[in-house]
């Protein structure tokens, strides 16, 4: 391991099915905390609350989209370097260099296997930019 | 964790009970009229089609999830088009009837 242990997770997705999903999926894993907001805009007001250790985000939402409120983060003074990754159907190749190059961590493809879920995440927390 | 998925599963093809009223509200007018044409339709079409495909697909439904898709790439197709294609719309009303019929497949498979 690369890193200290993930403790707090912040998921950003309009579809309020897949956020409960995701809350019941990675609520398997041993004392992580998960927050989830329903778009752009609320979760970049939640984050200097928060202050999550890893922000997934789904890249396709109405106003701000994913790669938007990676942007943001990015120019912010709250966690400018907080890791994100892309929760997304869009996962071609170009695709995932693309949001490689805006500086996602890593890309996990939609549609997920909730049983999977917590190992992708845990294995992009612990090797970021792995391909 | 399987029984969370399981309400879980039961919710989300109750709320596409009410998605599918949305789809074909959207769908049938332009076949009423072909003349009217409207690009947010589509994208409206598109962007519930996406989340019914996705998250259809993660909680197993992956029959469900197909006909969703269908109807996405179809709506996708129509991005930058000036006027509605009847056999698009012909097609889209078919995914539709068939995303009805595997909705209540696996809603009657659930009770």
């Amino acid at each position: 391991m690369n890193r200290t242990q993930l403790k707090t997770l912040l998921y950003v997705d309009d579809d309020s099915d897949i956020r409960e999903i995701v809350g019941i999926a990675l609520g398997l894993i041993d004392n992580l905390r998960v927050d989830t907001s329903p778009s752009g805009e609320h979760a970049l007001s939640l984050i200097p609350t928060l202050n999550p250790d890893l922000v997934l985000l789904d890249v396709m939402m109405p106003g701000m989209d994913g790669p938007t409120v990676l942007s943001r983060m990015r120019a912010s003074r709250e966690q400018p370097n907080c890791p994100v990754i892309f929760v997304t159907a869009k996962a071609l190749p170009r695709e995932i260099a693309y949001f490689r190059e805006l500086g996602a961590a890593g890309v996990i493809a939609k549609p997920f296997d909730p049983m999977d879920l917590g190992r992708q995440v845990l294995q992009i927390w612990e090797h970021p930019n792995d391909p | 964790m399987r029984e969370q998925m399981k309400l879980l599963a039961g919710k989300f093809l109750k709320r596409c009970s009410g998605d599918l009223v949305t789809l074909r509200a959207l769908v049938t007018p332009m076949g009423n009229n072909v003349k009217v044409f409207d690009a947010g339709v589509f994208k409206e079409l598109e962007h519930l089609a996406h989340r019914i495909c996705g998250t259809g697909a993660s909680l197993g439904f992956e029959s469900l999830s197909t006909c969703a898709a269908a109807i996405e790439r179809l709506a996708e197709g129509q991005a930058g088009a000036v006027a509605v294609d009847k056999e698009v719309v012909r097609l889209l009303m078919e995914c539709v009837v068939a995303l009805e019929h595997e909705v209540d497949r696996l809603i009657h498979a659930s009770v």
